[in-house]
């Protein structure tokens, strides 16, 4: 019972975190506690951040990171313009949309492992490749016009409140818990992102299973274009550019340990229904966004730096019989600076 | 060196290791004369004035982001850094105006302060240095625009020691290209002679291997944040006295172009190797292609296409590179051990 305690602190916490910004939030304005209003913001902030954290968990967990999802956002909705304006039906560009996020991510992927790199170089040089792309595909206006089939998923309302857009993130993020914590590939990913020499000595063909994680993010990227394209109406080659420090913010606040290989699904879907939750009363306090970003950016940095903190002052009473709660032993504290592993 | 002769493709390699600068330098001609052709106002005298001048602010940047990057980190704040430093720090040179040129301070040490919490992050909390800049990245551009309130700062209300700082000529030459091409000089000497460069080095060629030498990799990466934060802070000043109005979003995407010439000027992306005067080299490059895309009349997007494509090709480059180069030392390790 303890022990089932201990592997959920985190997100009990979170939750308690969410319950005190609600209340905040409520003793800002008394116009906070309304359904509709609650599940327009949690809509407005989440629908597509929260599927690309969703996606980016899985790079983390296994040990990487993909800072170019938003420049494949932004890729995929100018080609769902594109798409649009050639009149094709949304069941040929759906699949294309998220066969391009597959290929962007296969492309990130395979530079990661191919040649041994730090996926930070080669995402953040494929980042503005991708905006590249986008600006090239969509030249440097918007675009606006969209049927009615494309801007369904992100925009209609079931029982006239509840988004569809979060109830497909809320699919989305059942699929990875089960993903994550019930398949082998899941359960690789994890150990993966612990251990990469110990998986490559038992035989696991890591870099395989890497670049699957880039490539399924990828195509998480190109619904999220969709879900995009239906909430704002709009698709520009420089959508979508601030959405990288909330994506990043979210896993690392969900529990996502930031050098793979721990964390709950359930601690980043908590973590951004919190993140939905202070930007929402952040808005109701009238603070300029600005000041969002900075508050965003210091959630993000104590996410990270806190826990590591502790992590570091309780390595000299942290004995080797003494496996941590998520019950891999592993260093408590990995080595400086530590990217690629020496092969 | 061992006594047998190393076979040709092993020195061939070696080569380009040691020869990357000049093969930097190569490009940069090549990219003139291309230019040259293309445009008849490239190739001017006030043009060239033009591309150093623009030049020598990245300058200062690039050489920042390398001594990070040697360390096997990355520094993604630099943009935000310059402008919370050239913000508050002209502020307080706007305040008190009798105090004199002694106020350049104030913008190096805001660059200082910034640096030395981007090291508290990466060195003693022992965090990605990605995801710490990336929070202090917004964490720095959003102080500067608490602190700015919606105003900026007009250049015709500082002190004139400003003005003749940066847009002063000594000996005939530009005072801004002058203190670029010093910085680098010196940040390249420092580098390669003293003992604080030569650790950074150790530390990002084997940071395994370097406790073993009795290094402490904390302090050293400390220090490698705190010395570019320090040049950065530099830079937001020179910047700020060359830009028409001192806003907080000054330098939006500065850290992508300066990474941009890091790379492009073989600083390896896997630390420990690469000249901090190759990175100078690189920004001068980037200023080119910038200048010479411009002159073209080229889109926004094929620059950043060109920056992207440049970041990319330069770390498959590395990458091949040094898989080259371990294999052709273990080789020599097992040749040494045989003779």
């Amino acid at each position: 019972m303890k022990r089932m305690f201990r592997g959920w602190t985190w997100e009990a916490t979170l939750a308690v975190l969410i319950l005190l910004c609600a209340a905040w939030a409520t003793s800002l304005s008394p116009f906070y506690l309304d359904p509709d209003q609650i599940l327009y913001s949690l809509q407005q902030a989440l629908a597509v951040a929260g599927l690309l954290a969703g996606g980016l968990m899985m790079i983390v967990i296994a040990g990487e990171i993909d800072i170019s999802l938003p420049a494949t956002l932004a890729m995929g909705t100018i080609v769902f313009a594109r798409m649009a304006e050639a009149g094709l039906p949304l069941w040929l560009a759906l699949p294309t949309v998220i066969l391009l996020g597959v290929c962007a991510g296969l492309v990130n992927g395979l530079l990661v492992v191919g040649f041994g790199l730090p996926s930070l170089a080669v995402t953040l040089g494929t980042m503005s490749a991708y905006r590249a792309l986008a600006l090239w595909f969509g030249g440097q206006e918007g675009h606006a016009d969209f049927p009615a089939s494309y801007i369904w998923l992100g925009s209609a309302t079931l029982f006239g409140a509840l988004p569809l857009s979060l109830l497909l993130l809320a699919a989305i993020f059942a699929l990875l818990a089960l993903v994550l914590h019930g398949t082998v590939f899941g359960r690789l990913l994890y150990m993966i992102g612990a251990n990469p020499v110990a998986m490559r000595f038992s035989g696991i063909r890591v870099g395989a299973v890497k670049v699957a994680a880039f490539a399924a993010a990828g195509g998480i990227t190109g619904l999220a274009a969709l879900v995009y394209v239906g909430q704002f109406e709009s698709a520009r080659a420089d959508n979508a550019g601030e959405i990288l420090l909330f994506v990043v913010a979210a896993v690392t606040l969900g529990g996502i340990d930031v050098f793979g290989g721990r964390g709950h699904v359930a601690g980043v879907f908590l973590a951004l229904l919190l993140l939905g939750t202070i930007k929402n009363g952040m808005g109701l306090a009238n603070l300029p966004g600005p000041v969002q970003t900075l508050i965003l950016g210091a959630l993000l940095v104590g996410s990270v730096a806190i826990p590591q903190l502790a992590r570091l002052r309780l390595r000299p009473r942290r004995g080797a019989a003494n496996p941590d709660a998520a019950g891999v032993p592993r260093p408590a504290v990995p080595p400086h600076g530590a990217r690629e592993e020496k092969t | 060196m061992s006594a047998t002769a190393a076979p040709r493709s092993d020195r061939l390699v070696f080569a380009m290791l040691q020869g990357r600068v000049f093969g930097v330098a190569a490009f940069l001609v090549l990219l003139c004369l291309g230019f040259g052709t293309a445009s008849r106002n490239f190739l001017t005298v006030s043009n060239a004035n033009t591309i150093a001048l623009n030049g020598a602010i990245l300058v200062v940047v690039a050489c920042a982001e390398a001594i990070v990057v040697i360390t096997r980190n990355y520094d993604l704040s630099v943009g935000s850094v310059v402008a919370l430093s050239s913000y508050v720090g002209l502020d307080v040179v706007r305040r008190y105006p009798e105090a004199g040129p002694i106020l350049i301070l104030a913008p190096v040490l805001i660059g200082t302060a910034c640096g030395a919490f981007n090291g508290f992050l990466v060195a003693v909390c022992r965090l990605p240095s990605v995801i710490a800049t990336l929070g202090t990245m917004s964490i720095f551009r959003g102080l500067a625009f608490l602190y700015a309130g919606g105003h900026q700062i007009d250049p015709k209300d500082l002190p004139p020691w400003v003005a003749a700082t940066v847009g002063g000529h000594v000996l005939g030459l530009s005072a801004l290209v002058l203190l670029g091409f010093a910085i680098a000089v010196l940040a390249a000497l420092g580098l390669r002679y003293l003992s604080v460069g030569r650790e950074i080095y150790a530390i990002g060629s084997n940071p395994d291997a370097a406790p073993f030498y009795g290094l402490r990799s904390e302090r050293i990466s400390f220090r490698a944040y705190l010395i570019c934060g320090t040049l950065t802070g530099l830079a937001g000043f020179l910047f700020g006295g060359r830009v028409s109005y001192v806003v907080p979003y000054l330098a939006q995407g500065l850290e992508l172009t300066a990474l941009a010439a890091v790379v492009l000027g073989g600083i390896s992306v896997l630390g420990g190797s690469g000249s901090v005067f190759g990175a100078a080299l690189g920004a001068l490059t980037i200023a080119t292609i910038e200048n010479g895309l411009i002159l073209l009349g080229a889109s926004e997007f094929v620059r950043q296409f060109i920056y992207g494509a440049i970041i990319v090709l330069a770390v498959i480059t590395d990458a091949v590179v040094q898989q080259r180069v371990r294999v052709l030392l273990k080789a020599r390790r097992q040749r040494v051990r045989a003779a």
